[in-house]
């Protein structure tokens, strides 16, 4: 039999077994492309406002899914090889060179490599139309686009080709030279250490791992004052770092204990799960903080990308107020743009703000730990005249609302601003704006009596602002705007439409981008889950095989092995989604909308991939023990 | 032949049993209609050459693989007819194992791995517990249960093995090579062992192995040759020596006889 023989019947045997690893292969090639593909488009971006964001937030979303390749392909071959120990050692034997065996290796794993390549790009030719419409509709835009054959983005997937040819390659050759032929033999009963016992220190790192966790939970929402960032890198570590503890020492502790209250007396069950799992834990257990930490800032990430996606509107209304907003010296525009208004009968509502900058002095802002902020310059505005133009504001003389951005953590509950000896007291500090953000960062609200003696020691300065309440006429009085003073001085102010366009083809492409990325990243730690039970399967058989000849019969090993299989996909999912909750608890200021909706639809697709995986690796863990027996 | 079993009833009845290897077009017959019967309380070896069919006759009077015809009854029960599941249920109550090879399960200790085949059921925990503590001491590892196979050494490894065989008190004990991968000492004091219970405890042993040492510690030899029954041999009021000697002759003709065949 000859080498290329050899790689054949290889090839076609292992095929069985790694079609899943196959199929991700092709899928994550095709998105890669498709993305790669949008990303060197021009004509998208001559449909968007923000063109050039476009191909740079897809070229950020081509080198994450890269990565995501690189490590998934990397940790899929090195359990494969460490499946295919015996297989390797045997040819080793037969009296094939360790550089034939690489060869044979590397060959099978340039054409299965090549192959997902190539089927992956077809698919992508085929789809990146689809995907285009999606993109356009999230975006909601409405342009005629026809995607063009891209040379560039072929170029960029063969370049993605021959990066992971080339690692897996040197992957393969230090497999095979790193192992001795006994090794290789060995190779599955290794690295799978049984846990030596020392109860006392064993019982202390388990509690540690669940206290890291629970501060880092405490922390996470009490991280709000002046040590923000301190904090937010305190919580990443005790949450990291205590589910490394959880999975490599609480989890087998409790197992343990469950095991020698027992002693000895195991049911099935629990032989064929809690036993295999404490053995294991060892070595699963970096696994599992890796998968279980990115999986929740990745759900994280996705979800805030959702909110951000839905409150788009509310999001555009705090920056921008007012749909249209003039300064003094554009009053003659103002005018001419009401009459144009007119002209179109449009309805709309105009009303006019007088404001004063002033030096201030604060007090009792209160930034945590007594820390206060520092005293900015502010614009302060009559509540009338703001009421007036639309916005909601209610307080008593001597009393005032600030508005900017002061941050979520500043307390302001005994705070005073002082400015000409007018003492005004804040009674509410909103993360929003009262004039269009262009103008004023921060304006503070007060009473007209106090105004007017504001207004006496400076100069004031009148905004005139025009509303307009239908949704469909508002954007009609956007375009008769741009196209009546986009060349006037150039200095035009930009308006609530311009904002909301602009941010929702953003956020648009962030929840395309994350959610597909998402989607690939949760599927590719589940698949690494299900290759890990099935090369866990595999170093069982003989296990299997004895327990059949003390009979036992296959269902009540599948039953056992079931057992295992959930908790090894529960144990990550269940510590996941805790540390996404508490995540997305942490940054819930951030969400000016209910984010209920997409925290569902993250969970839910986490939850069902690895039900999907859980089913998958069950089914084909039963037809395995099956062939075992020959049955 | 009446000097042991007279008074025993007989326990395993095979009759007839044919096992037939291959497709339609190659097959070879393995088991050429053999008899057997063993008296409970028995302790009784199968030898012969290799490839006579030891393996494959003992692994179809366990339960393990299915004649091509032929009839087995074990304890009264016909387990040709018998389904797959209560097979199993069967296999798992009424019959113990040792193989060469121990085959414990890596991942239990040697206490678990002992007390697995009970793992279905609900005996109450005493009454295993009092079991255990009686087999271990006879077997001698009462320091081995928290203990891990890869911790143990291949005697101390068959010993366990011996433990789970007949920790659920079996009908009967199969062993297969149980001694093909120890060393002398270790062989010996399993087997010794394995006479005891035999003796003091009535268990019914059925063991194969190429041997002879080990062969003449049961209370009778049958010797097969290409997948027919050669002849055997009972040990009777004979010491273990003597009986190692009749062994060894019948041995030599045997393979006196395949050699000269050759």
């Amino acid at each position: 039999m000859r080498l290329t023989e050899l790689v054949r019947r290889n090839m076609i045997k292992n095929m069985k077994q790694y079609y899943l690893y196959f199929f991700s292969l092709i899928f994550s090639v095709m998105l890669y492309f498709i993305f790669s593909t949008i990303q060197y488009d021009d004509s998208i971006g001559q449909a968007i406002q923000s063109s050039s964001s476009v191909s740079t937030a897809f070229l950020v979303g081509v080198i994450f899914l890269a990565v995501i390749m690189l490590v998934f392909v990397l940790y899929a071959k090195a359990l494969f090889y460490k499946r295919r120990g015996r297989e390797i050692g045997l040819y080793q034997l037969i009296g094939l060179s360790k550089w034939q065996v690489a060869k044979m290796l590397i060959i099978e794993n340039l054409f299965l490599l090549a192959g997902a390549t190539l089927i992956g790009i077809a698919l992508g030719l085929v789809f990146a139309r689809i995907f285009l419409l999606l993109f356009m509709k999230v975006l909601q835009l409405n342009a005629e686009i026809s995607l063009e054959f891209s040379g560039e983005a072929i170029l960029q997937t063969g370049v993605l080709f021959l990066s992971i040819l080339t690692l897996t390659t040197i992957q393969t050759i230090l497999v095979i030279q790193k192992h001795s032929l006994v090794e290789l033999f060995r190779s599955k009963e290794q690295g799978e250490g049984i846990q030596e016992e020392r109860p006392k220190r064993q019982a202390i790192m388990a509690g540690l791992g669940v206290l890291f966790i629970g501060f880092g939970y405490w922390l996470s929402g009490n991280m709000m004052n002046a040590f923000l960032f301190f904090n937010m890198l305190a919580v990443l570590f005790f949450t990291i770092f205590g589910t490394f503890l959880l999975f490599r020492v609480t989890i087998s502790w409790l197992m343990e204990r469950i095991r020698k209250r027992a002693d000895g007396h195991l049911s099935f069950k629990n032989a064929l799960s809690i036993a295999p799992m404490i053995h294991r834990m060892k070595s699963n257990a970096k696994l599992f903080t890796l998968i279980t930490t990115l999986s929740a800032i990745t759900l994280t990430l996705t979800t805030g990308a959702y909110s951000l996606y839905y409150s788009t509107a509310e999001e555009s209304r705090g920056m921008y107020p007012h749909d249209f907003m003039f300064t003094q010296s554009d009053a003659e525009q103002a005018e001419s743009f009401t009459a144009l208004l007119e002209d179109k009968e449009i309805g709309f509502k105009a009303a006019e703000i007088e404001t004063v900058n002033k030096e201030i002095t604060m007090e009792g802002f209160d930034q945590g730990f007594g820390i206060e902020t520092e005293a900015q310059p502010t614009t302060f505005a009559p509540f009338s005249q703001l009421q007036k133009a639309g916005i909601n504001v209610k307080a008593e003389a001597g009393e005032g609302i600030y508005y900017g951005t002061l941050g979520p953590e500043v307390n302001v509950e005994n705070a005073v601003i002082t400015a000409d000896d007018q003492k005004v007291s804040l009674i509410d500090a909103k993360n929003m704006y009262a004039l269009n953000i262009d103008t004023n960062y921060s304006v503070t609200a007060v009473d007209d009596r106090t105004f007017r003696s504001l207004q006496e020691t400076a100069e004031t300065e009148t905004y005139t602002t025009v509303n307009v309440s239908d949704e469909e006429e508002r954007e009609l009085a956007n375009e008769l705007y741009h196209s009546v003073f986009s060349n006037v001085d150039g200095d035009d102010l930009a308006t609530y439409v311009d904002r909301f366009k602009q941010s929702l083809e953003s956020a648009g492409m962030l929840i395309f981008i994350s959610g597909f990325l998402g989607t690939v990243f949760l599927a590719a730690t589940g698949s690494i889950l299900y290759f890990k039970q099935m090369t866990e399967v595999e170093e069982e058989k003989s296990s299997y095989r004895t327990l059949r000849q003390l009979g036992f019969t296959v269902e009540n090993m599948v039953s056992g092995i079931g057992r295992k299989q959930l908790l090894f996909f529960l144990l990550p999912l269940a510590i996941g989604l805790l540390h996404c909750y508490f995540a997305i608890q942490s940054i819930d200021f951030l969400f000016r909308t209910s984010i209920v909706v997409p925290v569902v639809i993250s969970i839910s697709v986490y939850t069902l991939i690895y039900v999907f995986f859980y089913v998958l690796s069950l089914t084909n863990s039963r037809k395995e023990v099956r062939a075992v027996l020959g049955k | 032949m009446a000097e042991t079993t007279s008074t025993n009833h007989p326990l395993l009845v095979a009759k007839d049993v044919r096992k037939v290897f291959g497709t339609r077009k190659r097959t070879t017959e393995v088991l050429k209609g053999l008899d057997l019967t063993v008296g409970a309380g028995e302790f009784v070896g199968i030898m012969g050459a290799s490839g006579a069919g030891k393996t494959t006759f003992m692994n179809v009077l366990a339960t393990i693989d299915r004649p091509t015809s032929g009839s087995i009854m074990i304890d009264g029960q016909d387990i040709i007819t018998m389904k797959d599941k209560p097979l199993s249920a069967f296999r798992r109550e009424s019959l113990g194992f040792i193989f060469q090879d121990y085959n414990l399960l890596d991942t239990l200790t040697a206490k678990e791995n002992i007390l697995l085949p009970l793992s279905l059921g609900n005996s109450p925990k005493k009454v295993i517990e009092q079991t255990y503590n009686q087999l271990v001491q006879t077997l001698d590892i009462q320091e081995m249960g928290d203990q891990y196979p890869h911790e143990l050494s291949g005697g101390q490894k068959q010993r366990v093995s011996a433990a789970r065989a007949l920790i659920h008190q079996p009908k009967m004990l199969f062993a297969d090579e149980p001694t093909g991968a120890l060393d002398s000492k270790s062989a010996a004091m399993l087997l010794g062992k394995m006479e005891e219970l035999n003796r003091t405890q009535g268990v019914t042993i059925m063991m194969v192995t190429h041997d002879p040492l080990a062969s003449s510690y049961c209370n009778r030899v049958v010797f097969l040759k290409d997948g027919k029954l050669y002849t055997e041999l009972y040990r009777g009021k004979r010491t273990r020596q003597e009986f190692f000697n009749d062994i060894l002759n019948v041995q030599a003709v045997l393979g006196g006889e395949a050699y000269a065949a050759h």
